[in-house]
C-alpha cells in the first residue's frame, strides 16, 4: 500500500519537471543551453511518467491475489510466480535508473564548476541521459536469469544490458576529459564528485559482470550483486547527494558549512563505504548468499570487517547532519556566488533566493559552463 | 539627519525563508524551494530509519548464529530495503535538489504546477505512513522485491 501511494508522488512530480521544462524556460535558454542537471532530470522524469505506473498495477495485482485467491501468480490456482517477477522488474529496473541519472546530474554541474571549465562533450551527455532512460525499459529480464526464463530470452537482455552501460560509460570519460587541462580544485563537493566516479565505475563495472550470463549463474543472489547495488547506489548516488547538498548549500541556506568538517565526514564516508561493501564482493564470490541471518563460520572475518566498515559509515553520515544543521543557524554568511559557479541560480538569483526566484527576468545569452567567458557570436545593438 | 523612507526597509532583503513564518505557511507552501526543504527534512528522517535497520543486520551478521530469529531478520532487510529505495533513493535527489533548482536554473519564477507539487509531498507522507504502520505492526518480511507466491499467499 505505501509502495503503491508513493508511486503517484513519483509521476506528479515526474510530470511536473517534464511541463515546467518545456514550456517556462527563460527567454534565450535554448534547450542547447540549459545546464546537463536539467537534461538529467528530464530523462528522469521520463522514466517516472512511464514506468511508475506499471508497478502501481502490480502491487493491484498482488493485493487482489491477496484478497481474492484470484489466481494471478500462485501456481497452486494457475497462476504465474514469473509473471509477478517481470512485472516488478519492469518498473524496478527503469527505477535504478530514476535513482542514479539525478546523480549524475548533479555530477555533472560539480565537476565544470570546479575544473573551471565547461563540460566536454555537452551533446554527447545530454542525449547519453535520454538513451539511459530509452535503454533502462530494455534491461529487465536480466533479473530473471534463473527464474526459467528462456535462454535465448536471457541472451537478448543480457546484450541489453551491455549497450546501457555505454551512455554511462560515455559520461564518466566525458567526465575525465572535463578535468583534463582544467584548473581543478578539491572542495567537498569535488570530493564527493571524485568519489562518485570512482565508486560508480567499480559498480557498474560488476554490474556488467552480473549482466554476463555464466558469471551470474554463480553470483546470483549472493553479495555479489549486494555488493554491486550499493556500489552504484551509496557509493554513486548517495555521494553524488551528498555532494550535492554541500555545493547548493550556501544558495539553500544562505549560509557557508564548516570545510573542514565537511572534508573530514567525506573521507569518514569514502573510507567507511569501502571497507563495508568491498568485503561483501569476496563474500559473494565465495558463495554467501543474500538474505541469510546465519552463515557458515567461515565467512566470519569478510563479515566483521564489514560491519565495521559499517560503523565508520554511519558516523560519516551523523557528521554532516550535525554540522549542516549548526551551520543554517550559526554559520556564516555567504556570499552570492561563493563558489563562481555558472549558472542561473548562482549569477542572477540572490543568495538565499526570495520566493520567486528572480528579481529580474533573466535573459540568457551564454552557452551552459561558459567558465571560459566566450561570448556568443551575436552582439545585440552593438556600436 | 536622517531621512524616512515610504516603507520599512529590513537589513536583509526577502527571502523564502523569512517571507512567512508559523507552521502553515510551511505545511501549504506553494514554493517551490519550500517544498524542496519539506522533502529533505522527510527524506532524511526516513534515510536515518532506513540506516537504522542496516544496522541491526549487520550487528547480527557479526557472528555466524546472530542474534535475531531468521524471521526478524527478514523483516530487517525487507523494511531496510523498501525505507531506502521507495522513500529514500528514488526521491532523493529529484524531489529535492530538483524542485529547488530546476525552475531556478532555467530562470522560472516556479514549476509549472505548484499545487501538485505539493500534494506529491502529502501523497509521499502518506505513503511513508502506511509504510512504517506496516512496520509497527509486525513488518513485512518477503524482501522489498515482494516476489509471489510468498507475497501473495501469507
Amino acid at each position: 500500500m505505501g509502495v503503491f501511494i508513493s508511486g503517484f508522488s513519483s509521476i506528479l512530480t515526474g510530470l511536473n519537471f517534464i511541463v515546467t521544462i518545456h514550456t517556462m524556460r527563460a527567454p534565450g535558454m535554448t534547450w542547447n543551453r540549459l545546464p546537463l542537471f536539467i537534461w538529467g532530470h528530464y530523462a528522469t522524469s521520463l522514466i517516472q511518467v512511464l514506468g511508475t505506473p506499471v508497478i502501481a498495477i502490480t502491487m493491484v495485482l498482488l493485493g487482489l491475489e491477496r484478497l481474492l485467491h484470484a489466481g494471478i501468480f500462485d501456481p497452486t490456482v494457475g497462476g504465474d510466480p514469473v509473471l509477478f517477477q517481470h512485472l516488478f522488474w519492469f518498473y524496478s529496473h527503469p527505477a535504478v535508473y530514476i535513482m542514479i541519472l539525478p546523480g549524475m546530474a548533479v555530477i555533472n554541474e560539480i565537476v565544470a564548476c570546479f575544473s573551471r571549465k565547461a563540460i566536454f562533450g555537452y551533446n554527447f551527455v545530454a542525449y547519453s541521459s535520454i538513451a539511459i532512460a530509452v535503454f533502462s525499459f530494455l534491461v529487465w529480464g536480466h533479473h530473471l536469469f534463473v527464474s526459467g526464463q528462456s535462454m535465448y530470452a536471457s541472451m537478448v537482455f543480457s546484450f541489453f544490458s551491455f549497450l546501457v552501460a555505454i551512455p554511462s560509460a560515455i559520461k564518466v570519460f566525458n567526465w575525465t576529459a572535463t578535468m583534463y587541462k582544467g584548473s581543478v580544485s578539491f572542495e567537498t563537493p569535488m570530493l564527493y564528485a571524485f568519489g562518485f566516479i570512482g565508486l560508480f565505475t567499480m559498480g557498474g563495472l560488476t554490474g556488467l559482470f552480473l549482466a554476463t550470463m555464466a558469471i551470474d549463474v554463480h553470483v546470483t543472489d549472493t553479495y555479489f550483486v549486494i555488493a554491486h547495488f550499493h556500489y552504484v547506489m551509496v557509493g554513486g548516488m548517495v555521494m553524488a547527494y551528498m555532494g550535492g547538498i554541500h555545493f547548493w548549500f550556501p544558495k539553500i541556506s544562505g549560509r557557508l558549512y564548516p570545510e573542514g568538517w565537511a572534508k573530514f565526514a567525506a573521507l569518514l564516508v569514502f573510507v567507511g563505504f569501502n571497507l563495508t561493501f568491498f568485503p561483501q564482493f569476496i563474500l559473494g564470490y565465495q558463495g554467501m548468499p543474500r538474505r541469510y541471518a546465519h552463515y557458515p563460520p567461515e565467512f566470519q572475518v569478510l563479515n566483521v570487517m564489514s560491519s565495521a566498515g559499517a560503523s565508520i559509515l554511519a558516523v560519516g553520515y551523523l557528521i554532516p547532519m550535525i554540522y549542516l544543521a549548526w551551520a543554517w543557524r550559526y554559520g556564516p554568511k555567504s556570499p552570492q556566488n561563493p563558489w563562481n559557479a555558472k549558472g542561473l541560480e548562482w549569477e542572477q538569483s540572490p543568495t538565499p533566493p526570495p520566493t520567486f526566484n528572480f528579481d529580474h527576468p533573466p535573459v540568457v545569452t551564454e552557452p551552459a559552463y561558459n567558465y571560459s567567458g566566450q561570448e556568443q557570436e551575436v552582439e545585440i545593438g552593438g556600436q | 539627519m536622517s531621512t524616512i523612507l515610504p516603507f520599512a526597509q529590513t537589513e536583509t532583503p526577502t527571502n523564502y525563508l523569512s517571507a512567512d513564518y508559523g507552521w502553515k505557511s510551511w505545511l501549504f507552501a506553494t514554493d517551490h524551494k519550500r517544498i524542496a526543504l519539506l522533502y529533505l527534512f522527510s527524506i532524511t528522517a526516513f534515510f536515518f530509519v532506513g540506516g537504522a535497520f542496516a544496522v541491526a543486520m549487520r550487528i547480527n551478521l557479526l557472528t555466524p548464529e546472530g542474534i535475531f530469529t531468521h524471521d526478524t531478520y527478514n523483516k530487517l532487510f525487507t523494511m531496510h530495503g523498501i525505507i531506502m529505495v521507495f522513500f529514500f533513493l528514488l526521491p532523493s535527489i529529484p524531489a529535492t535538489l530538483g524542485n529547488f533548482l530546476v525552475p531556478m536554473m532555467i530562470g522560472a519564477r516556479d514549476l509549472a504546477f505548484p499545487r501538485i507539487n505539493l500534494l506529491s509531498w502529502y501523497i509521499y507522507i502518506v505513503g511513508g505512513i502506511f509504510t512504517l504502520i506496516a512496520v509497527v505492526q509486525g513488518g513485512v518480511d518477503t524482501g522489498w522485491t515482494f516476489y509471489a507466491p510468498v507475497s501473495s499467499s501469507y
